[in-house]
């Protein structure tokens, strides 16, 4: 018997592992089998038999066929194709403004805990009191404040602002006010997580080295906040898509005609006596698309860090 | 407890004056003013003048801003602009008692549902059981409250004509049922998921060993030993869902056409009703800091170790 019988099994590789996580996780396989459809659907919307903008008075209010899969809307325009293209806007959304969140977040949160002292203070009351309201109502208040700076005739140097808010469709104002008012959260694990590590042994052997402030977050602080941030991400992702469908709900984010599932479900909401399918198909779009985002954040969460899985109910 | 009492209060004044600063400048910010009445009839140039000058809008910003603060202090948060027979005090007279009982009967049925569910999930040893009360609360935890209500109101409203479907008729008729449940359902799983988790870490402790050892039913071990101990996060946590429940969902108040506070603060920001606006906020604000503080409070009542560390 040789030294090598002995040794212990390779480990098997990153990807080997996490898909047979995956494969005995039966949730988690529905879930990431169906953000999958969703993301298909935004991406080739263009390919579905109708158009998304294309109305047709002959059709109004049509419930599902084999013409029209789920109906059609108030216009005589296709549900699925709405639908699809409502996904795209919900999952620009989601990415772009989490991008801009959580840069926010961490930067915000990273200053504050690497610093110290006043600056930590003055930043952590001020996250304190953005902490003490639901973020929906900042965010409602932002983005009524942005639609009606860019929404207008607006001149000067906000002319070309307003013009690329126009041609978005509303789009541009809701990823300001998701990616300005988001980060909270992210501010305060990534300080959390700087501020365990800011006493490291290692962080202050590289201080006596001669390092440089910037390289020692650069290279040491930043790359060990990683699992906080993507846990971070897990909770921005489809906080971002509930607040955008919550603001073109109310009027302040999308603008018609445009589909949102904001906007679709609101005015389905409208005729909810004689036409239910124009809400519930939305409803459903979005409740699904959220209920898998949870099921794939929690999956994630506790690949990185049981702790804070555990811990969970009062961050959510 | 009275120094904990006046720390806290005195800490939440730089709290509320963040808050009235954002809101006082994010609503005067917002272009156009209060009067255009959209479309195209543009207001009278004279008129205008005479308005701003009887709502204080001709003085600079920073007199607006110390004065309505002033004003504010002393329980008069002004005139609405939107509809110029109504004070904000009148306003919030009318609206704010309707969410605040929708609310209530809310967070009572998410706590008292919340806790026996949480503590069923976390002492069953059937997997069955935990699984689904799991699956509610993940359901409950994503599912937003416009989801919940348009569905609910489709199916038991449009489909089975059990409730109706828009429009308010008081607290203990059917109208209710809907905007209610939907309500509870994100603080409900909240609930469950937290007391669940809190029980499951005290359940194997020794002062619980020692009182099954001693022959205590399990009952009032349950009850008196473990649910008190694992009651504190759950109180957390439902604090910090009640604000927002208490003060009204502008969705559930806009779908189930209930006339309440939330619904009002969307409309005044469509008509830059600033009073409204910034009234409104600040009292969230202050529903907000005061639910904190007895969430606080709760600890004392709850928990002798807590008592004993402020006592020192």
């Amino acid at each position: 018997m040789s030294v090598l019988d002995l040794a212990p099994p390779r480990d098997a590789g990153m990807v080997t592992r996490l898909w047979r996580f995956i494969r005995h996780n039966p949730a988690l396989s529905l879930a990431l089998a169906f953000l999958l459809l969703v993301l298909a659907l935004a991406l080739f919307s263009s390919f579905l038999p109708h158009d998304a903008y294309r109305q047709n008075v002959l059709v109004r209010n049509s419930g599902p066929s084999l013409k029209y899969w789920l109906g059609t809307d108030a216009l005589g325009r296709d549900m699925v194709a709405r639908l699809a293209v409502g996904a795209r806007v919900s999952l620009t959304v989601a990415v772009a403004s989490t991008i801009i969140a959580v840069a926010i977040g961490v930067l915000v949160g990273t200053i504050a805990a690497y610093a110290g002292g006043f600056i930590d203070n003055a930043i952590m009351r001020f996250v304190d009191s953005m902490y003490a309201f639901p973020d929906t109502l900042f965010a409602i208040l932002f983005a009524a404040l942005i639609k009606g700076q860019l929404g207008g005739d607006a001149s000067g140097w906000m002319a070309p602002l307003a013009e690329a808010y126009r041609l978005s469709g509303g789009l541009l104002g809701v990823l300001l006010t998701l990616g300005l008012t988001g980060w909270v959260t992210t501010s305060r694990l990534v300080r959390a997580q700087v501020l365990s590590l800011k006493h490291a042994e290692y962080v202050l052997a590289c201080r006596l080295a001669g390092a440089s402030h910037w390289f020692i977050i650069r290279k040491h602080l930043l790359p060990n906040t990683l699992p906080v941030i993507l846990i971070a991400v897990t909770f921005v992702v489809p906080n971002a898509i509930l607040l955008e469908a919550g603001l073109s709900f109310i009027g302040v984010g999308i603008d018609p005609p445009t589909p949102s599932w904001g906007t679709m479900i609101a005015s389905g909401a409208q005729s909810i006596q004689s036409y239910p399918h124009l809400l519930v198909f939305p409803a459903l779009a979005i409740g699904l698309t959220l209920l898998a985002l949870n099921v794939v954040g929690d999956a994630l969460r506790d690949l990185l860090d049981p702790a804070v899985s555990a811990s969970r109910g009062a961050a959510t | 407890m009275l120094s904990f009492l006046i720390k806290r209060i005195l800490s939440a004044i730089p709290t509320l004056l963040i808050a009235y600063t954002l809101v006082f400048f994010i609503a005067h910010a917002t272009p156009g003013s209060p009067w255009d009445s959209g479309g195209n009839r543009p207001i009278e140039p004279s008129i205008k003048a005479v308005l701003d000058a009887k709502y204080n809008l001709d003085k600079p910003l920073y007199v607006q801003y110390t004065s309505y603060l002033w004003n504010a202090l002393r329980g008069d948060f002004g005139p609405s602009y939107r509809d110029r027979t109504q004070s904000v005090n009148d306003i919030v007279a009318r609206f704010l008692p309707v969410s605040l009982k929708l609310g209530a009967a809310a967070m009572l049925l998410a706590v008292l549902l919340g806790l026996p569910l949480g503590a069923l999930a976390a002492l069953t040893r059937h997997p069955a059981v935990d699984g689904l009360i799991r699956m509610i609360s993940t359901l409950g935890i994503s599912m937003p409250t416009y989801v919940v209500t348009s569905i609910l109101i489709v199916s038991l409203g449009v489909g089975l004509g059990l409730v109706p479907t828009f429009g308010w008729k008081g607290l203990f008729t059917a109208s209710s049922l809907v905007p209610i449940f939907s309500l509870a359902l994100a603080p409900l799983a909240a609930v469950i998921r937290c007391f669940r988790t809190s029980m499951l870490e005290v359940m194997n402790l020794d002062f619980v060993r020692t009182a099954r050892a001693k022959g205590m039913k399990p009952l009032p071990i349950i009850i008196h030993h473990m649910g008190r101990n694992a009651l504190i996060p759950a109180i957390t946590v439902a604090g910090s869902y009640a604000a927002y429940v208490l003060v009204g969902s502008f969705f559930v108040e806009s779908i189930a056409g209930i006339p309440g506070f939330g619904r009002y603060f969307v409309l005044a920001i469509a008509a830059r009703d600033y009073p409204v606006i910034i009234g409104t906020t600040l009292i969230y604000a202050v529903i907000v800091v005061v639910i904190n503080l007895l969430v606080d409070l709760s600890y004392f009542l709850l928990d002798p170790r807590a008592r004993l560390e402020q006592g020192r």
